[in-house]
């Protein structure tokens, strides 16, 4: 695919923290304690340690254990590798001294692949970091063998199955030769002996079945020359191409109408969006650049007032003033205020030009019908506040009814946030009104 | 005179958009420059990441024969390469020894135009992408030629397999 291209192809390939790790070596880490947890009749303990995690910073107290959980993302996976190796560790507490050394082997392989979890997330690294993490994957890949059964697949799984078959088949026959002679007490010592028997074949049958070969736990191997080469693994990390997707595709498909041809809907969308915000960006750089020089731009009247006018989340959420973050949040009445003291400053041709061409882009980007209005006509009009207003729509037998929008002041609205909305209407004389859009 | 060199990174990622009407997926490519700051760069509303492309994505075949399987993968893999060809252009025009300027002048976000080199410097995919773009089997590693049965073992740092691409 790219001979034409001047470049190395094996070095395009980059480490990818998402994919591998998080939701690769983790996931696998997790179902192999998981397996093991079970095999050595932990799990209840594992469990109850798991759900009992408390709540504390950037934490979520978990309330479902680890296989009630269909798919856990990459997040979730970041705040488990913080306190795995502490529920590993109290649920294999204790044990016969047959058991202890492969509970601290699975404890020893936990650890070492979080810690290579951990120093490969460092935003810069040297030799001594390096050697640390060549020295956690061997760790892991001396100890990874406790881990053994967990990684049996189907096709080890039914293999072994089959080896059943046969000591069933003698067992039955071995039943029925000796009814007579075995006392109960026999009876149950014979049933308890042959059940450990097959147990610990069928074990030993997965085991030697079972390996380590997936693609993940050997890309691992190539992550501390790629660091020492190409810098800090965070900056390759899959997330940020993760994101995009929302607002390129996804946000542009939940739009269309979902027919067979319904790519150039979501192009025309996205395209929409994307200059829209670019143009947005572009504006609040020129506000920036107004408030620290005075030369700039004419269009813009005052910095401040208008980046809050057009900052993107206004548009996101029409509100008063759209707060930057929830830091700024004001209470409504206050937003009101504010609004008001502009809305009295409009005598102010700048001002009034700043909000009427925020509208205008607003009414562009939100409504499908573009030609209802010019920026000029938009100029000219009449700046009201109303707590609430009546809208004559058609109603579906024919009939004008009469629709009443209002804010809801600081109350919730149907569970959800509260509604202060910017509503533009239009009137026409002797024409009724259409339905408000959006 | 410096010039500036512009590593640009390209992503690829397919997603799923919808269950109902046949498992609509995309494929869809993004680029950006590793010269910007990581604060910028990670920050979605900055759109540091732009939608370049959409890749094709061949339909699944079922029930056909054989042969014409072969014929119709070699066809995909083809338009593929086509497309990542028209795609990639630009990197490559001012490869060319014909070129009248070996530099494009660019606007950078500070005001000033400046010499620069654009180079393809990664293309990030997860495993199964990398198959489908470097032409290796499913379940390959992508920098060396790991055999699959020992793909669970541990490499010492000095005993690496050797890697795919034999100039290095």
């Amino acid at each position: 695919m790219f001979l034409h291209i001047p470049c190395i192809v094996s070095n395009l390939p980059k480490p990818d923290l998402l994919h591998t790790m998080q939701i690769g070596m983790l996931d696998h880490l997790q179902k192999w304690i998981f397996h093991f947890m079970k095999t050595h009749k932990r799990l209840d303990k594992d469990n109850a340690i798991w759900l009992s995690m408390p709540a504390y910073h950037a934490l979520t107290p978990k309330n479902k254990s680890y296989e009630e959980v269909s798919q856990w993302n990459g997040k979730e996976m970041k705040e488990m590798s913080r306190y795995l190796l502490g529920v590993v560790t109290q649920s294999l507490r204790g044990g016969s001294p047959a058991q202890r050394p492969i509970f601290n082997h699975a404890i020893e392989c936990t650890r070492a692949l979080l810690e290579f979890y951990m120093y490969a997330q460092y935003k810069s690294h040297d030799d001594a970091t390096l050697s640390y993490m060549e020295d956690a994957l061997h760790r892991f890949h001396t100890f990874k063998d406790v881990f053994l059964l967990g990684r049996a697949g189907k096709k080890a799984k039914a293999k072994a199955n089959a080896l059943r078959t046969k000591p069933v088949k003698k067992r039955k026959v071995d039943k029925e030769t000796n009814a007579e002679t075995w006392t109960p007490s026999k009876k149950r010592r014979e049933m308890n002996a042959w059940r450990d028997y097959i147990s610990h074949e069928l074990d030993v049958s997965k085991e030697l079945d079972a390996d380590f070969n997936f693609p993940k736990i050997h890309l691992m191997s190539h992550w501390v020359e790629q660091i020492s080469r190409y810098g800090a693994l965070q900056q390759y990390s899959a997330e940020r191409h993760e994101q995009p997707h929302k607002t390129n595709l996804k946000d542009g498909w939940n739009a269309s109408s979902h027919i067979l041809n319904y790519l150039p809907q979501v192009i025309t969308f996205q395209r929409r969006i994307l200059c829209f915000e670019v143009r947005e960006l572009n504006l609040q750089a020129l506000a920036q650049c107004r408030e620290n020089s005075a030369a700039a731009c004419k269009v813009l009247p005052s910095g401040a007032d208008l980046a809050a006018l057009l900052s993107p989340q206004s548009y996101a959420k029409p509100e008063f003033m759209g707060p930057q973050n929830r830091r700024d949040r004001k209470h409504p009445d206050a937003m009101i205020k504010d609004f008001r003291a502009l809305v009295d400053n409009t005598q102010d041709a700048t001002h009034r030009l700043a909000i009427s061409s925020g509208t205008w882009e607003f009414i562009k980007h939100k409504s499908r019908n573009k030609t209802y209005i010019s920026d000029e006509q938009l100029h000219a009009m009449e700046l009201c506040i109303y707590h609430g207003i009546k809208v004559q729509v058609d109603g579906s037998d024919g009939k004008h009814i009469s629709q009443m929008c209002r804010c809801t002041g600081s109350h919730s609205w149907r569970g959800g946030d509260r509604r202060n909305d910017w509503v533009w209407e239009k009137q026409r004389p002797g024409r009724c009104y259409g339905a408000l859009n959006g | 005179m410096g010039n500036t060199l512009v590593p640009s990174m390209f992503m690829s990622d397919r997603t799923h958009l919808s269950n109902f009407a046949s498992h609509k997926k995309e494929w869809p490519v993004y680029m950006t420059i590793s010269n910007l700051a990581s604060k910028i760069g990670q920050m979605p509303l900055t759109h540091s990441v732009v939608m370049v492309a959409l890749l094709p994505i061949p339909i699944k075949n079922r029930n056909i024969p054989q042969k014409r399987l072969d014929e119709q993968r070699q066809t995909n893999r083809e338009v593929l390469s086509e497309v990542l060809r028209r795609l990639l252009q630009p990197l490559t025009l001012k490869h060319n020894p014909s070129a009248e300027s070996r530099y494009y002048n660019v606007l950078c976000a500070d005001g000033n135009f400046r010499r620069s080199k654009p180079v393809l410097a990664a293309w990030l995919a997860d495993c199964p992408e990398y198959s489908d773009l470097l032409h290796l089997e499913r379940h390959a590693c992508s920098w060396c030629e790991c055999p699959k049965n020992e793909l669970g073992d541990y490499v010492p740092p000095d005993k690496q397999h050797p890697r795919r691409d034999h100039n290095l």
